[in-house]
């Protein structure tokens, strides 16, 4: 009988927590109070793109850092990144336009039903945030890419990447920053664009133009800076 | 869990079992027809996430079931990252079938209609709940049918809320549990909770006794709850209380309560750890035990004994493009008071220690193809009642083994257009022992060797 009663009492204990945390999050306790309330189950009301982005960028930040800057190479930085840039990626992955291959991985799941409002706010916060600064321990030839970066390869028609993404390489508008971005990252890309995975006319020319060590040198300069 | 923790769980249980001497030989045997009796479990990487969140499998697994760093948030955030506002009922099933064949046959079936040897098999067919419940609130809850013994059960479950909060000027992720299993919560692959290598095993050949409470003994027969906090991704701590389920509930879920030890009381668990990332690198070091009273074979007229288990772990990983490695290892301590069982002829010794170390590296290519090598080593000290029921002559919990194995994932960046989120996997995995319990030519008393139990395994995960 005994037993019986402390097997009620823990199943109660059970079922109260369980309802316990599911009215928590009904409540929506951990953001500000916006005198509404949501559905017990999170169904029925579609958020406002605050909501959305705020909720977007705790994911986000799991890669991306929470300053936009990650910690692993084979995540891009954000951090100071050109918000039009942002915001046409942010699109391309939503409309699975854009299909190198950890697009498909990671990206397009995170962007599927992602307002236009969301993405405008997450681009610009992105934007807004203070961009990576040097990294005086990338080694290698960093006078090479600089060479490159600055002046192309004439021999094999490499155009400079600072013609369009600026001396600096800080790009504009829908021309992405690339200073202080992860060196595997932009190798990665430069042979996306190359092979053709990641779609775009301009840079497929620039990187089958480029052999192996001229990307690893570019990756390396920048990703020094 | 894996099966090899439930294998070491029996073993446990049967610890308590007084089998008449007639029937040793066949014990270990039999110490396997309990694993399937117990709920076989293995991990796993669910469909239902990649439904929710829109994301293929690499994204969260190196070679599933092993978490990447973006797959720790996504457990820490209590499986609530979607891509939707309402996202579909988080529903998924596995279905293990394996292969297998052991250097020297069993003198005694498994279960009835099985062979000695080389038994193709359907292991377990295992459901789940995988996913969010609202914003905050998501639950991993499975159950298992195990065709060999046409039972299903409770499987391990965890329903959770979590959230996030800024602390000293950085994120913290932060959480509560209600769940069925020490370590459930955590979000790396040691042996403190089932989720680690090998991440399968035969249900068909034997497995050394030596295994901690931690390690399984007293999964999904205990209730309880945790609170952890995971500080600007590097920090992680967790706290929790739990306490046995009655046999008679147990049996209500379908759990085996052959053997059972019932906890009683609470027991309090804990776990510290720190996981620095740079650069391709992430690499954690944690610390974490548990200390719970228990009635020996549901046996309350002596009183209880004490058991404290207090272990590390570390897991690095370098994940890259194409090229990905990750170390684990585990080593756990477990002291005894076995005052209850002493004085009821369980165990010869008023205090036991036993102790298990695993260390597994991998290599995975493109997330598609992985090689496996992993060590380990049990140890502890003598008594003869305690292991000597388990068919374990010597009395001793010696073993140590090898444990290779080659992984083949063809759908883990994305299944085939018609069923883009088909998780399949298949593995073949010899495990190669040099020590099996105590003994290495006749660790059972009837010449069987330690190398006998080697055992060769082909065996396939779908999940869909």
């Amino acid at each position: 009988m005994a037993r019986a009663r402390a097997n009620v009492r823990k199943v109660t204990l059970v079922l109260a927590s369980v309802a316990g945390v599911s009215l928590l999050s009904g409540c929506g306790v951990g953001r500000p109070f916006d005198g509404s309330f949501d559905h017990p189950f999170g169904l029925g009301r579609a958020p406002t793109p605050q909501v959305e982005a705020a909720g977007k960028l705790r994911q986000c930040a799991t890669c991306h850092g929470d300053n936009g800057i990650s910690s692993a190479q084979i995540f891009p930085n954000l951090a100071g990144q050109q918000k039009d840039y942002l915001v046409v990626q942010l699109t391309a992955f939503r409309q699975r336009t854009r299909k190198d291959r950890n697009a498909k991985s990671y990206m397009w799941g995170m962007a599927t039903g992602l307002s236009d409002g969301a993405i405008e706010i997450l681009a610009a916060d992105y934007a807004a945030k203070t961009p990576a600064g040097p990294s005086p321990h990338v080694k290698g030839d960093i006078a090479g890419g600089k060479a490159i970066f600055a002046n192309g390869v004439a021999a094999r028609g490499v155009l400079a990447c600072a013609s369009c993404h600026g001396a600096g390489g800080e790009g504009n508008a829908v021309i992405p920053r690339l200073i202080g971005q992860k060196q595997d990252y932009l190798v990665v890309q430069l042979h996306a664009y190359a092979s053709g995975s990641r779609e775009n006319a301009q840079m497929k020319l620039v990187a089958k133009a480029m052999t192996p060590s001229d990307i690893k040198a570019v990756a390396i300069y920048l990703a020094s800076q | 869990m894996s099966v090899a923790d439930d294998a070491g769980a029996v073993g446990w249980a049967f610890r308590r079992l007084a089998v008449p001497a007639g029937i040793i030989a066949g014990a270990a045997a039999l110490a396997t027809t309990a694993i399937t009796l117990s709920g076989v479990q293995t991990t796993r990487a669910l469909p239902s996430f990649a439904r929710q969140t829109g994301q293929q499998c690499v994204a969260c697994h190196n070679g599933f079931p092993e978490l990447t760093p973006y797959g720790r948030q996504f457990k820490l955030n209590g499986y609530t990252f979607s891509n939707s506002s309402s996202p579909p009922i988080p529903l998924a099933a596995l279905i293990v079938d394996s292969y297998q064949h052991t250097q020297k046959s069993l003198s005694a079936p498994v279960a009835p209609d099985t062979s000695l040897n080389d038994n193709p098999n359907l292991d377990v067919v295992l459901l789940f709940y995988g996913g969010r419940i609202s914003d905050h609130v998501g639950a991993y809850a499975t159950g298992a049918y195990v065709p060999l013994i046409h039972r299903f059960s409770v499987g391990h479950t965890d329903i959770r809320y979590a959230n996030t909060a800024r602390v000293f000027g950085k994120d913290a992720t932060f959480g509560v549990s209600v769940n069925n299993r020490t370590g459930e919560t955590d979000p790396w692959n040691s042996a403190q909770n089932g989720y680690n290598y090998p991440y399968n095993t035969s249900i068909f050949s034997p497995s050394p006794v030596a295994v901690t409470a931690l390690q399984g003994r007293y999964d999904q027969q205990i209730i309880g709850g945790n609170g952890y906090v995971s500080w600007d991704r590097w920090l992680y701590a967790a706290a929790g209380l739990y306490t046995g389920i009655s046999p008679k509930t147990l049996d209500a879920i379908g759990e085996s309560t052959r053997g059972l030890n019932p906890v009683t009381g609470a027991a309090p668990y804990w776990r510290l750890a720190v996981e620095p990332a740079w650069g391709h690198s992430s690499w954690e070091f944690g610390t974490f035990g548990i200390a719970l009273s228990a009635f020996p074979h549901q046996v309350e007229t002596a009183g209880t004994d004490k058991i404290v288990d207090v272990g590390v772990d570390t897991e690095y990983q370098y994940l890259a493009d194409l090229n990905s490695w990750s170390v684990i290892g585990t080593y756990i301590n477990e002291h005894s008071s076995f005052d209850a069982s002493k004085a009821l002829g369980f165990s010869t010794n008023a205090k036991d220690n036993v102790h298990t170390f695993n260390i597994k590296g991998t290599y995975t290519y493109n997330q598609t193809y992985a090689v496996n090598l992993g060590y380990f080593e049990d140890g502890g000290s003598h008594d003869k009642a305690l292991y000597g029921v388990l068919g374990d002559a010597t009395g001793s919990p010696t073993s140590a083994g090898l444990i290779s194995e080659l992984d083949y994932y063809p759908f883990n960046r994305g299944g085939p257009d018609f069923w883009p989120q088909l998780g399949l996997k298949f593995g073949l995995q010899y495990v190669c022992y040099t020590r099996f319990d105590g003994g290495g030519p006749n660790y059972d008393g009837f010449g069987r060797s330690a190398s006998a139990n080697n055992t060769l395994l082909l065996y396939t995960w779908a999940a869909f």
